[in-house]
């Protein structure tokens, strides 16, 4: 009768394969995340960017400039808006879920439908009153 | 005892493949939400559904929005189908109008009585004179108006000059209704009742600028948590939670909606006696069994102030939570209820 050897190095090599794939694919269906934003303009997507890049983007329509996007530290928010009371000014993408300028129709929101509902662990509540 | 290599193999694989099926198994247990976000009102509009075709609930929830914001919103530049604009407009008197505005005006109108005018659904002239019918227009110049502007705009306003009697409605004394204090509340209601009605088992809310109304508890039969925004703080501080399965929680702010001049800082929510912004809140928030009474009594709130707020809402529906100018909280006797996981 052979005996075990569990340890060869071959097989310990596909053990760590495998793991490495199941966890991989485990974190995949567990993200409900993204790292990339949409930027709509009346409805239409009309930019993708991604957070992991630190940058400034201009967001621009047929009339001009709109806004500036800046992407720090995994997040983003409004800068240099063209509307007339700032509001979309306030606060991040990670802070609000979506940046939405009013006036000037735009909507950024992290490129993924399924949204951040269960938020208590991480900041504390799941939506806000205001 | 001895195993061949290969069985132990087979039994480490066929391990791992159980784990991640019955973690499957979990994953599929829990309830899924999509989300969509559009802007309607004059706000920011999330819609969070889980439902057997979360999609389709979600976009029939948004037509929703948009067909009561076309009707009901009045602002002359962008919208000439709202029926406000048609009652407003008129040369002579009654104007007959359909059963749906017919309700959400006498809901307003007996919510004004109800709060003794603290909220008014006919102050259409100040809004006008003031902009705030047009603060989400990418061209708006906020101006403060004159006293003597503000005192005749008070004059031609006032919900004892309306009335409605079955299908037809009348106004006097040159008023102007605007229903921009009721109007969200009820398109969340309506949402709400959509939601329900295509999928019995939907749940998830409605968020229309921070005004909440809740289709179903979370995951089935979990409570939301609901923060109430710290008007002091960064967006997302917060002074107080709440958790709700089902209702509507409304918050009126000094921080919403506002301009400054001169460094003095103008918002939305005007005294109907004064005609001006009111200076003795800074917000109210209030919880109702349905979103439009919510959004009613948190104005009424606000104006009110938390002294007499606290008093005159719980017989109307509503508990509520206000922070005063001097930044004091005053609550109503039933607002603990909804404070803690039950």
């Amino acid at each position: 009768m052979t005996r075990l050897r569990l340890f060869r190095v071959k097989d310990l090599l596909l053990y760590i394969a495998i793991a490495c794939v199941t966890i991989g694919v485990l974190l995949t269906l567990n993200r409900t995340g993204s790292d990339m934003i949409i930027v709509k303009i009346n409805k239409t997507t009309v930019y993708r960017f991604s957070l992991l890049e630190e940058a400034t983007k201009t967001i621009e329509s047929d009339n001009g400039k709109l806004m500036d996007v800046v992407i720090k530290d995994e997040d983003a928010y409004i800068k240099n808006s063209t509307c007339p009371l700032h509001l979309c000014e306030e606060g991040s993408i990670a802070q609000t879920g979506a940046l939405v300028c009013v006036p000037n129709r735009v909507i950024i929101t992290y490129d993924t439908d399924q949204m951040d509902y269960d938020n208590e662990d991480r900041r504390g509540y799941d939506l806000m009153t205001k | 005892m001895t195993l061949k290599r290969n069985t132990w193999l087979l039994i480490l694989m066929a391990s791992i493949v159980f784990s991640f099926l019955f973690f499957l198994l979990l994953t599929n247990n829990r309830v899924e939400y999509i989300g969509k976000v559009d802007i309607a009102l004059g706000t920011r509009v999330k819609v969070v559904v889980s439902a057997d075709h979360p999609e389709r609930v979600i976009n029939a929830i948004l037509r929703e929005f948009h067909r009561i914001e076309d009707k009901f919103t009045v602002n002359e530049k962008k919208n000439d189908k709202s029926v406000i604009s048609r009652i407003n407009q008129s040369d002579t008197y009654p104007v007959v109008i359909d059963e749906e505005t017919a309700f959400v005006i006498e809901r307003s109108l007996g919510l004004a009585q109800g709060t003794n005018g603290a909220f008014d659904p006919a102050l259409g002239n100040l809004i006008k004179l003031w902009g705030f019918d047009r603060i989400s227009d990418a061209d708006f110049e906020p101006d403060v108006p004159t006293q003597e502007e503000i005192d005749r705009a008070v004059r031609l306003s006032g919900y004892e000059h309306v009335s409605v009697e079955g299908n037809k409605i009348t106004l006097e004394n040159g008023v102007a209704l605007d229903l921009g204090g009721i109007v969200k509340g009820y398109a969340i209601d309506r949402g709400v009742e959509i939601g329900r009605e295509m999928d019995t088992d939907a749940t998830g809310y409605i968020d229309a600028g921070g005004d909440i109304g809740i289709i179903g508890p979370k995951f089935g039969g979990d409570f939301w948590s609901v923060a109430v925004r710290d008007p002091e703080g960064e967006p997302d501080d917060y002074v107080e939670k709440v958790f709700l399965e089902k209702g509507a929680v409304v918050t009126s702010g000094d921080y919403e909606r506002t301009f400054e001049i001169d460094g003095k800082r103008y918002h939305h929510i005007l005294n109907p006696k004064t005609g001006r912004p009111v200076r003795k809140t800074k917000s109210s928030t209030v919880i109702a069994p349905n979103a439009m009474d919510a959004d009613v009594l948190s104005t009424a709130g606000f104006v009110l102030g938390g002294e007499f707020a606290s008093i005159m809402l719980p017989p109307l529906g509503g508990q509520g939570y206000f922070i005063g100018e001097d930044g004091k909280v005053k609550t109503t006797a039933g607002w603990h209820f909804f404070t803690e996981r039950r």
